[in-house]
């Protein structure tokens, strides 16, 4: 089982992806691809809904998960694929060229949903080392710089204390450049039933929310 | 957004055999049999949702459809081909139908991906010369969270269950990109397990292909051309026509309301 945390630095500078690169770089067996995403809030225009529900929807595309996107409103998610499958297409039910979901929200269903904010990190660097993949983008919103965002991925399947050994050496290098307040989260949408993709966006809606 | 273009049909019980026989020599293709589960969603009735977006475009309520395939294991039957359809005259699919209502519930590592699309209203016009409809579809691969099914998901998007209805046949890949389906549809009645037969003594006929964006007017145009040409060529035989776009279409609020 892979296992994820997400950290956001919300009191970084944009300089302060450099540190993170010099600190981390003496345990960086490889630099892996570049990658971005978009973390959108959507709010429900429904003037009469009950106000025990949630109001907001979040959309998050990674283009390192095959551009995957995953929809989360309250306790229910969604992760939707660039590609149909063949036993859809062949059953007469997909046409075989889907959309992301937020396409979708954005016109179909913009009389239910409205888009709020975009939360983007573009070209950000993945660094393969012995016990992880850390993934660095600075993040920016349409008011301006927010912040530095890290995927922590664990591709060993390693138990839980294990995990939090690795991520606590992470922290151990960002205090050492003297950060010490950010957001960290690496909870599970639904306590022991792990969805990979789920669990992840649900960890960036957590820090950057 | 693609644009579906395609002609309907019907014919009766007893001409399938020889619809299977000409299209075949037509065509040169085997028939290849199929099968899927349908639910449509509508809005939340109790809820106020406005005609206008927060950019004062008009965006109407439209219905969602969700569509799976059916795993021919879950066929009750011993024969896996076209042959399968001529047996299929009952009132209810052969397919356990406590099986099809629990799928829009199912969660975990046993959900098949979903194909969620919302239709538009077929294009209007006079000379017309095929039905074209655009849909907008995303592909649900799997569903997470404490309340994970698909239609936990689509309460919270605002949507709630409308009907559900299971079609079955046979189909066949002409050329040029055509799909040429010949089937029956079933209809459900929730969880009563009660199923009626749409397309009692008959068979639906569909002929259709999709051109990926609505913008290709050279797909368009050459797609229109090569339907008009199978039209004509089982013109002595089967009436390939454009149904009447209002009774496809999937905005909610207009006269085709159930």
């Amino acid at each position: 089982m892979k296992r994820t945390a997400v950290i956001f630095i919300e009191k970084a500078t944009p300089s302060t992806i450099t540190q993170f690169h010099d600190i981390l770089s003496t345990h960086v067996l490889a630099i892996q691809e570049k990658w971005s995403f978009e973390l959108k809030t959507f709010r429900s225009s429904i003037k009469n809904l009950p106000p025990s529900d949630t109001k907001v929807l979040y959309s998050l595309q990674l283009t390192h998960r095959d551009n995957q996107t995953v929809v989360i409103k309250n306790q229910s998610a969604i992760v939707t694929g660039q590609h149909s499958t063949d036993a859809l297409t062949s059953n007469g039910c997909s046409s075989g060229f889907p959309e992301p979901f937020d396409n979708i929200l954005t016109s179909k269903l913009s009389n239910i949903w409205t888009q709020r904010q975009s939360t983007k990190g573009n070209f950000g660097t993945t660094y393969k080392t012995s016990e992880l993949i850390i993934r660095a983008s600075n993040v920016f919103s349409s008011s301006g710089f927010k912040g530095l965002l890290l995927e922590i991925e664990c591709t060993d399947p390693v138990s839980a204390e294990e995990f939090d050994r690795r991520v606590a050496n992470i922290r151990a290098m960002l205090s050492e450049i003297d950060i010490n307040d950010y957001k960290l989260n690496k909870d599970e949408m639904n306590e022991g039933k792990p969805v990979f993709l789920c669990d992840l966006a649900y960890q960036y809606v957590k820090v950057l929310d | 957004m693609v644009q579906q273009l395609s002609l309907y049909s019907v014919i009766d019980e007893g001409s399938f055999d020889l619809l299977i026989a000409t299209i075949s020599a037509l065509s040169g293709r085997s028939p290849v049999l199929f099968a899927n589960y349908n639910h449509v969603a509508h809005p939340n009735p109790n809820y106020a949702i406005e005609k206008v977006n927060a950019k004062n475009q008009l965006v109407e309520q439209t219905r969602v459809q969700l569509m799976q395939e059916i795993p021919f294991e879950k066929l009750q039957t011993e024969e896996y081909s076209y042959k399968l359809c001529t047996k299929m005259t009952g009132d209810g699919p052969p397919i356990e139908t406590e099986y099809l209502n629990s799928l829009m519930r199912s969660c975990g590592d046993g959900t098949r991906p979903w194909s969620l699309s919302l239709w538009d209203i077929p294009s209007a016009g006079k000379d017309r010369k095929v039905c074209t409809q655009a849909v907008v579809e995303s592909v649900v691969t799997s569903t997470g969270g404490a309340h994970s099914s698909i239609l936990s998901f689509l309460a919270e998007l605002g949507y709630v269950p409308g009907y559900q209805f299971v079609q079955l046949g046979t189909q066949f890949y002409l050329e040029n990109g055509i799909v040429f389906q010949i089937s029956k549809l079933w209809a459900l009645h929730g969880e009563s397990g009660k199923t009626s037969a749409v397309t009692k003594d008959g068979f639906l006929i569909k002929a259709y292909l999709n051109v990926p964006k609505a913008t290709d007017l050279e797909s368009i145009n050459q797609g229109t051309a090569h339907l008009q040409q199978l039209k004509r060529e089982l013109r002595d035989y089967l009436e390939l026509s454009i149904p009447d776009r209002k009774s496809m279409d999937s905005r909610v609020g207009h006269l085709n309301d159930f």
